[in-house]
């Protein structure tokens, strides 16, 4: 739907610009934006797609990053070596009581 | 373990076996938040000595592995609380009112420059994205290119979802620097996904 050029103008004075809402849609994830900052970022993006994407993207990736934390590590990636492990090992068992 | 009858124990695996079967996993959840070798194997000899102090009182309510990150993301969120005592983010008064990085994206109306200055397409499902391996790739690779410090921080706060009252506390920052940081490792991590998924997969780029 394409709305009126004068509403798309009062939409851009009535909120914040561009850079100022990409660091609202940033707050907004921590829960910290007041009601009226929210609202005015929801008009921005009636008229900014951009803005929109933006916030959309870090939203996804905020989900993406807490949803499986296995995968997030990988299984491939670093390892202890053999005498890290070696000595993790003899340094468990001095520590261990002998009789619990 | 010698003369050991009780069932609250006998759940758990030996500490040798700790090692074998949980080591490198602590590993590698230590390196993604602290980064640096050494550390993370520190952190992983503390978490296990921690949980062979504490190895009565487990309960079996969660599995043994879970236990154990559990142990380690208390060891973490310790070193980083001293880390960032000893050295405290450095110009931080400066930066909440200085121009961000992104400053470039901007003009001096405060607008994307243009089109190209914005996000770009992802021109994928989110939902999907989870079943792809070369997302969870790409995903590590710009979390490892986050600066050190932000990535501490970073992950408390994302992967581990500790509150803000209690990051601020631990990297003691205040909660207007922490919005400030985290926007930072935000605008970062998602500038680098974009370059590099899309780079990746230049046939399925968006027009």
């Amino acid at each position: 739907m394409k709305m009126p050029r004068w509403l798309d103008d009062v939409l851009a004075w009535l909120t914040p610009p561009c850079r100022e809402v990409v660091r609202w849609a940033s707050q907004d994830l921590d829960g910290v934006l007041t009601w009226h900052q929210r609202v005015r970022m929801r008009m921005h993006f009636v008229i900014c797609d951009l803005c929109k994407r933006y916030q959309q993207q870090l939203a996804v990736l905020r989900a993406l990053l807490r949803s499986d934390p296995e995968r997030l590590l990988g299984d491939d990636a670093q390892k202890l070596s053999p005498e890290a492990k070696q000595h993790l090992k003899e340094m468990l068992r001095e520590q261990q009581p002998p009789h619990d | 373990m010698p003369n050991n009858t009780s069932n609250t124990i006998s759940i758990l695996s030996s500490p040798d076996t700790w090692v074998d079967q949980h080591g490198d996993y602590l590993y590698r959840c230590a390196m993604l938040r602290v980064r640096d070798a050494e550390v993370a194997q520190d952190m992983v000899q503390e978490t296990l000595l921690a949980a062979l102090q504490a190895r009565h009182s487990f309960a079996g309510q969660s599995a043994e592995r879970t236990w154990l990150v559990g142990i380690l993301k208390h060891k973490i969120i310790d070193y980083v609380r001293r880390a960032s005592r000893e050295k405290p983010f450095e110009n931080l008064e400066r930066m909440t009112t200085a121009d961000d990085e992104d400053a470039s994206c901007f003009g001096d109306d405060g607008h994307w420059l243009n089109e190209n200055a914005g996000p770009a397409d992802w021109a994928c499902d989110p939902r999907k994205l989870t079943e792809n391996t070369q997302f969870w790739e790409v995903l590590r690779y710009c979390l490892e290119r986050l600066p050190e410090r932000s990535a501490q921080l970073f992950s408390l706060k994302e992967i581990d979802g500790v509150d803000s009252d209690e990051v601020c506390k631990v990297l003691n920052v205040t909660p207007s620097n922490l919005w400030v940081l985290l926007h930072r490792a935000r605008s970062r991590l998602r500038e680098c996904f974009e370059t590099q998924w899309l780079g990746s997969r230049p046939g399925e780029r968006s027009a």
